[in-house]
């Protein structure tokens, strides 16, 4: 045996022994479905490459999550469809090879308001302005998603809601969001009426309270939830990638926006930083104010990003999910996603165990 | 093409700002009539709350362009009358159940009329404790319930039903979905709100009203309800509470007048229009909804069911109110049926301001009055001269018009009560100016006891008072000047209190700018413009328009050496330190910034006067005065590149700078005027290569040229318009530079050179076909026996042509 020869051979039991290691490594990585929610109110999709739909086809993603409307009740309306989405839709349903499941937030003020006698009629209004998007892509979805953080008070009204939909358009499928409350206190919060839920990991602390540094996401506040590693129904996950503002008026909360609205305010808004994420309106003009704000409001933002994806992608381990399961990414905002490299973004739809 | 890239981007911008009026409809550029409407006679003065909906000049019901040009009609309404009274029924209220209470008026006006409903549940807990009002009625269960029952009634009947869904399929049973196609979305006609929600807050509100022991409440209860009804379409729900609950308060109570408005819809036809009656007389706020809710095609049948003849003059009140044409003879029929009316003020100041736009209009815009609009529209655009004859013959139809309104009041004087004398004497004062009965005017004036007159009577009176003295002399006196100036101070430090003296400035401007360039005093006149934020010069559209547009336009250079000696001079008077300061940068209430007359753009414009007049030296003296740094602009660097004295006959805004030479207009005049200067020592080829470059360096200063700079203050896209004043057939014919050409032509044997002249005066001129001179190029080449080679390729080829400049260069 030559010196070269010599050399070749233990280059290559070098790489057998490192082989072998990591064969021994009892980790095991699980790819997901892809999934992201569009939260914005504004649908546009077209067969045009942009910039979403590059990311959807780089990493392969299969379904989207499009939020169709929220229901809410204010006591000067009553119960009523807001930020309803706009659709502008020039694609072929048929040639695209994503999903659409539309999506309808509830809240949870709703089913504390909405009378027994009521809600066959209400989940006939629901489905129909769900299935809205059908009028624009001509496909029926296969799946609808609930979103509502139910409560042990409105369990019943909201399962019951759910039943009421199977009941009206049984020929679809359903699920509900779960917050990491009711998947750990079951027992009295109930399982719904569902295919299956996505558990949602983020918005673990009350955002009405202006004081909470990130109400959007802690380790240590999720990990309290996540003790039990089994749920009575197929199981998918969200994570966290997006910002919110919430804007707090004479120190209350009032509303919160599903968006970063720093960068996007009219220039005649005037604010006064407060801290690094809070801002206080000092004028805003009457007219050509998108975002209905008033001087003296507080403007508080949350941003979930690389770190908190990161962190929550941690968490998938311990949960029973399978190869079945979507991990879906909350939500498609490019602002913020293009802040993450490729590489974590892949990451993120993996499950390590 | 390619060597006219750079100015491209001017190019453009030039087409832009200066498109002419003349298409502005066409291409979406409107001047809104109140933009230019001439009024100086204050619609105010009758103080009749309500009416202001209905004031001939909008300008001042919307609070004036410059607060909000995209205004909605009712987005500026003034607060109607009865939110004040409102507040103060529902303090009395809260006095009576607690005499010692903290309510402030303001809580009470803010809880009412600046809380949107979503936000007075949203935010109740912070309310409860900043709101004296809210803080009262907290601990009140019925007071409570009826602002709760209020606010959701307003949200429905403000917001249609967010259920009712264009795009959403339908499930018409189990499992049964439908698709539908529908993706667009209309509304029309009143809200339509949530029916279900609507039915179960009249379900609750009923019961608090039949539980409510106190007529205050039960009052507004149903009040709120005949409103839910009327939105509801449920003219039972509207006639049942209206009935039982309001019809029985007295004719007075706005209440039940707003009530009234809702149940009107049980009405139809003429005796739909008699019920306005009341509401109109009762409810300043609805009086402009009255007016459009009234159908004015059954005035005589409306009129027959009036049961007095205070409530017919009513019905005409209403009638005359919205219209922009004469109402002389409703005017007639009201004073002869109730000489009493509380409207007939009012009435007649419209009919004043009428008649400023109608005459007035014509002598002191460039718009001229309303009417031509719509002569233009009715006759075309095209149609000058038609609309020109049309609008003379109008101008004596208004001035009859005036004559008669004149006489109609002068003659029923005596009836219309002596209270209102003094008020009616300024309107007659008025009205003889606009007549020109200058003598008649003072007697009126003279009549009056100033005492008598509300704050704006009595600045009205100065108003009509200084027109009346400006016009009566032969030439505007100092004296005349400086009470115009006092009055233009006066109008200024008051205006945030009557905001309506802002357009009687500005129109008072326009006035005395137009009287002094008529009567001697141009340089002042033409200053004074500067002054006015209001359009008077037909090339002002979206802010382009200004001081100098017009001195460009109308002075003449003598004008402008005296405007420039009046900004120099020391120990100005009160009036010429007021046209001196600064002036508005647009004409128009876009724009409110000032900037200092600019001296250099004066200058600049006098050198343009002596360029059309081809006083080159005089333009030269005029721009060596001008600073260095004013050749910066970023309109003059544009042309630093060119060289005026080569010209493509083909394209006169080819830069051909093939020497690389930089130019503003001074160091051009000067080359020119040196051009001159040597061309008449020379002679022979040298002599004609010289006048063949000042006939480019004239083409270049004309319409076709790229140095027209020289003598326009602005380009326009097309040729101006053959009636316009600074139509110059040495600017759009270049004749100058024709000459030279031909001179050229004279002293030369070259065949290039030859080529070049023969090719410039061939393609040159191209233009304008029936003014070519007849040169029949082979008779030249023939009788010099030179080649016409050159000039023969040139038509054919581009390349040769910039061959043969360079062999000059």
């Amino acid at each position: 045996m030559n010196q070269i020869t010599m050399k070749w051979m233990a280059g290559l039991c070098f790489l057998a022994i490192l082989y072998s290691l990591w064969m021994l490594n009892p980790r095991q990585q699980i790819s997901a479905q892809k999934a992201v929610y569009h939260w914005k109110t504004n649908f546009y999709w077209s067969a045009e490459p942009n910039d979403v739909r590059k990311f959807l086809n780089a990493h392969g993603i299969q379904k989207l999550y499009i939020k169709m409307l929220d229901v809410d009740y204010s006591k000067a309306s009553g119960i009523l469809p807001v930020s309803k989405t706009s659709f502008n839709y020039y694609s072929d349903y048929k040639k695209d090879s994503i999903e659409f499941v539309p999506v309808v937030y509830l809240s949870n003020e709703v089913f504390k308001r909405m009378l027994p006698q009521d809600r066959d009629e209400y989940a006939k209004k629901v489905l129909s302005h769900v299935l809205r998007i059908q009028t624009y892509t001509h496909y029926w979805p296969k799946e609808i998603q609930f979103d509502c953080d139910w409560t042990v008070d409105t369990k019943e009204a909201y399962f019951d809601f759910i039943i009421r939909c199977k009941k009206w358009a049984p020929q679809f499928s359903y699920s509900s969001t779960l917050r990491l409350y009711p998947y750990k206190y079951r027992e009295k919060l109930g399982v719904p009426p569902v295919n299956r839920v996505m558990l949602m990991l983020y918005n673990l602390q009350n955002a009405k309270n202006m004081a909470n540094a990130n109400s959007l996401f802690s380790l240590q506040e999720a990990l309290k939830y996540l003790k039990r590693k089994d749920y009575p129904l197929p199981m998918d996950v969200a994570l966290p990638v997006f910002s919110w503002t919430i804007i707090f008026r004479n120190g209350q909360f009032y509303r919160v926006i599903s968006d970063n609205i720093i960068p996007k305010l009219d220039s005649e808004v005037q604010l006064k930083p407060l801290t690094n994420n809070k801002f206080l309106v000092e004028f805003s003009p009457r007219n050509f104010n998108d975002y209905d704000l008033k001087a003296g409001d507080i403007l508080k933002v949350e941003t979930c990003g690389e770190k908190e994806l990161v962190q929550a992608n941690s968490l998938l381990k311990i949960l029973p999910i399978t190869q079945a399961s979507t991990v879906a990414l909350f939500d498609l905002d490019m602002n913020e996603l293009n802040k993450i490299s490729y590489e974590k973004i892949e990451a993120a739809f993996t499950i390590s165990r | 093409m390619k060597k006219l890239k750079p100015l491209l981007p001017f190019l453009v911008n030039v087409f832009l700002v200066f498109w002419p009026p003349k298409n502005m409809s066409s291409c979406g550029f409107v001047i809104y009539k109140e933009e230019y409407r001439f009024w100086t006679f204050d619609p105010t003065i009758s103080s009749q709350p309500g009416m202001q909906a209905f004031f001939y000049s909008m300008d001042f019901y919307h609070k004036g362009f410059g607060s909000n040009f995209s205004y909605t009609e009712d987005e500026l309404l003034p607060e109607p009358d009865e939110f004040e009274e409102n507040v103060k029924a529902w303090k009395a209220y809260c006095n009576k159940l607690s005499p010692n209470n903290n309510v402030v008026e303001l809580d009470i006006f803010n809880i009412l009329y600046k809380t949107e409903p979503t936000e007075y549940f949203n935010l109740y807990k912070t309310l409860v404790r900043t709101n004296s009002f809210v803080q009262f009625f907290d601990t009140k269960p019925m007071f409570k319930k009826y602002i709760e029952i209020a606010k959701r009634i307003e949200y429905q009947c403000n917001n249609w039903d967010a259920w009712d869904c264009y795009d959403c399929p339908k499930i018409v049973g189990e499992g049964q979905v439908v698709a539908v196609e529908n993706t667009y979305s209309w509304h029309d006609g009143a809200v339509k709100p949530n029916e279900k929600v609507s039915k179960q807050i009249a379900k609750e509100a009923t019961v608090f009203l039949h539980e409510s022991h106190n007529s205050f409440l039960r009052e507004r209860f149903a009040f709120q309800l005949v409103r839910l009804g009327f939105y509801l379409q449920d003219s039972l729900m509207v006639a049942n509470y209206y009935n039982k609950y309001l019809s029985n308060l007295p004719n007075s109570n706005w209440i039940k007048n707003a009530a009234a408005m809702y149940e009107l819809n049980n009405y139809k036809g003429a005796e739909k229009n008699v019920r306005l009656v009341s509401i109109f007389e009762s409810v300043p706020h609805l009086r402009l909804a009255c007016e459009k809710a009234f159908d004015h095609a059954l005035l005589e049948a409306s009129l027959l069911l009036c049961k007095t003849n205070r409530e017919k003059a009513l019905l005409l009140v209403m009638h005359a109110s919205h219209k922009h044409i004469e109402m002389l003879p409703i005017l007639e029929q009201i004073v002869e049926l109730n000489a009493a009316n509380e409207f007939i003020p009012s009435l007649v100041i419209r009919e004043i301001n009428k008649l400023e736009d109608w005459i007035l209009g014509a002598a002191y815009t460039e718009f001229g009055s309303s009417k031509r609009e719509q002569l233009l529209y009715d006759l075309g655009w095209d149609e000058k001269e038609k609309v020109a004859n049309a609008v003379k013959s109008q101008l004596q139809v208004d001035r009859q018009y005036a004559q008669k309104v004149y006489a109609f009041l002068n003659n029923n004087l005596s009836k219309l009560g002596s209270n209102q004398s003094d008020f009616f004497e300024l309107c007659l004062a008025h009205l003889a100016f606009i007549n020109k009965q200058v003598e008649v005017v003072d007697k009126h004036l003279k009549n009056i006891h100033l005492a008598n007159l509300n704050e704006a009577g009595k600045t009205q009176f100065l108003v009509s008072k200084l027109m009346v003295s400006i016009s009566n002399s032969d030439s505007v006196s100092n004296e005349s000047k400086e009470d115009f100036a006092k009055v233009y101070t006066y109008l200024l430090e008051n205006e945030e209190t009557w905001p309506q003296y802002k357009n009687i400035r500005y129109d008072l401007c326009n006035f005395m700018a137009k009287e002094c360039i008529n009567r001697g005093a141009a340089a002042e006149g033409f200053l004074l413009y500067g002054q006015s934020n209001k359009p008077y010069a037909s090339h002002n559209l979206m802010g382009i328009s200004n001081m100098y547009t017009h001195v460009y336009k109308y002075a003449e250079p003598n004008d402008i050496i005296q405007m420039l000696q009046l900004l120099q001079k020391p120990n100005k008077s009160e009036f010429e330190q007021l046209v001196s300061g600064n002036i508005y940068e647009y004409a128009n209430d876009y724009n409110e910034q000032k900037l200092p007359v600019s001296k250099d753009k004066l200058r600049d414009i006098l050198s343009m006067k002596w360029v059309q007049q081809d006083k080159l030296k005089e333009a030269l003296l005029v721009l060596k005065q001008i600073e260095m740094n004013y050749w910066n602009n970023e309109v003059y660097s544009d042309f630093k590149q060119d060289d005026p004295f080569w010209v493509s006959p083909n394209d006169g805004h080819d830069p051909l700078n093939l020497r690389g030479v930089q130019y503003n207009k001074v160091t051009f005049l000067k080359e020119l005027i040196a051009l001159k200067t040597r061309a008449q020592k020379l002679s022979g080829e040298a002599k004609a290569l010289i006048l063949y470059k000042i006939a480019n360096a004239y083409y270049s200063m004309g319409y076709a040229g790229k140095y027209w700079i020289m003598q326009k203050n602005y380009q326009l896209q097309d040729r101006e318009y053959d009636n316009d004043k600074d139509v110059n057939p040495e600017y759009y014919q270049a004749q100058r530079a024709r000459y030279y050409y031909k001179e050229a032509l004279k002293y030369s044997s070259d065949p290039k050179l030859l080529a070049l002249i023969l090719f410039a005066l061939d393609h040159g001129f191209y233009e304008f076909p029936g003014k070519r001179d007849k040169i029949v190029a082979k008779d030249v080449f023939k009788s010099k026996s030179v080649s016409p080679n050159f000039y023969e390729q040139l038509s054919g080829n581009c390349n040769l042509f910039y061959e043969l400049i360079e062999t000059y260069n």
